[in-house]
């Protein structure tokens, strides 16, 4: 059990460093502002679903997996839009005034706190899809 | 042998993960870009056509699972 819990958090800190090894070698600055992050988060769903989309046609995952993946992206969904509540609770927009001076970016630890587990529900669903198509696989081979 | 097959795996699932993580990373660019290009930050706007595109990927995925006997 130890050992799965560890393989699957190298698996989830292996995509994240690749996402962001692929926008430094795009150009694209990292995610700073919260609502960056949350359209990272929500990249992140949309490519769960992709992959899971992808390899239920090439036949490298089951249906049953790709439903697992599936309500995974839903509870990410979920998690994103708490986060974004809590954000916009604690931080709420208002026009600011012409001669006002620039306010610092607010923040909301707990909306970033939740935010963080949207993300990690998102690298677990990724870490399993793989897992399962690679099982998938492995059971294919002759 | 096993172990071959073990490192295989391994790869293939190492290499998946990277592809999509690169897919992601290539459409969080291009996102930036455009609001760069507008000069202005990432919206809520933005979130809104993620969440849309999000919506259509979903439905495509549960159009394959139910094809797929799920």
């Amino acid at each position: 059990m130890k050992r799965h819990l560890t393989l699957f958090l190298a698996l989830a800190s292996f995509t994240l460093a690749s996402f962001f090894v692929g926008c430094a070698q795009l150009g694209a600055p990292p995610p700073v502002t919260f609502i960056d992050k949350v359209a990272v988060a929500q990249l992140s769903v949309t490519t769960a679903r992709k992959g899971a989309l992808t390899a239920l046609n090439l036949g490298t995952l089951s249906a049953k997996d790709a439903r697992t993946v599936q309500t995974a992206a839903d509870n990410g969904n979920e998690a994103i839009d708490v986060a974004v509540g809590m954000y916009f609770a604690a931080c709420p927009m208002a026009p600011p005034a012409a001669s006002a001076p620039p306010a610092a970016p607010c923040t909301s630890t707990k909306a970033d706190a939740k935010l963080a587990m949207a993300t990690a529900i998102l690298a677990a669903a990724t870490a399993y899809l793989d897992k399962a198509a690679a099982t998938q696989l492995q059971g294919n081979k002759p | 042998m096993s172990a071959v097959l073990t490192t295989i795996t391994v790869a293939d699932t190492l290499a998946n993960l990277l592809t999509q993580a690169l897919a992601a990373a290539s459409q969080y660019a291009a996102l930036q870009k455009a609001a760069a290009d507008r000069g202005t930050p990432l919206t809520l706007d933005d979130l809104k056509g993620l969440r849309v595109a999000d919506g259509v990927v979903r439905d495509d995925l549960e159009a394959a699972i139910a094809a797929h006997g799920g």
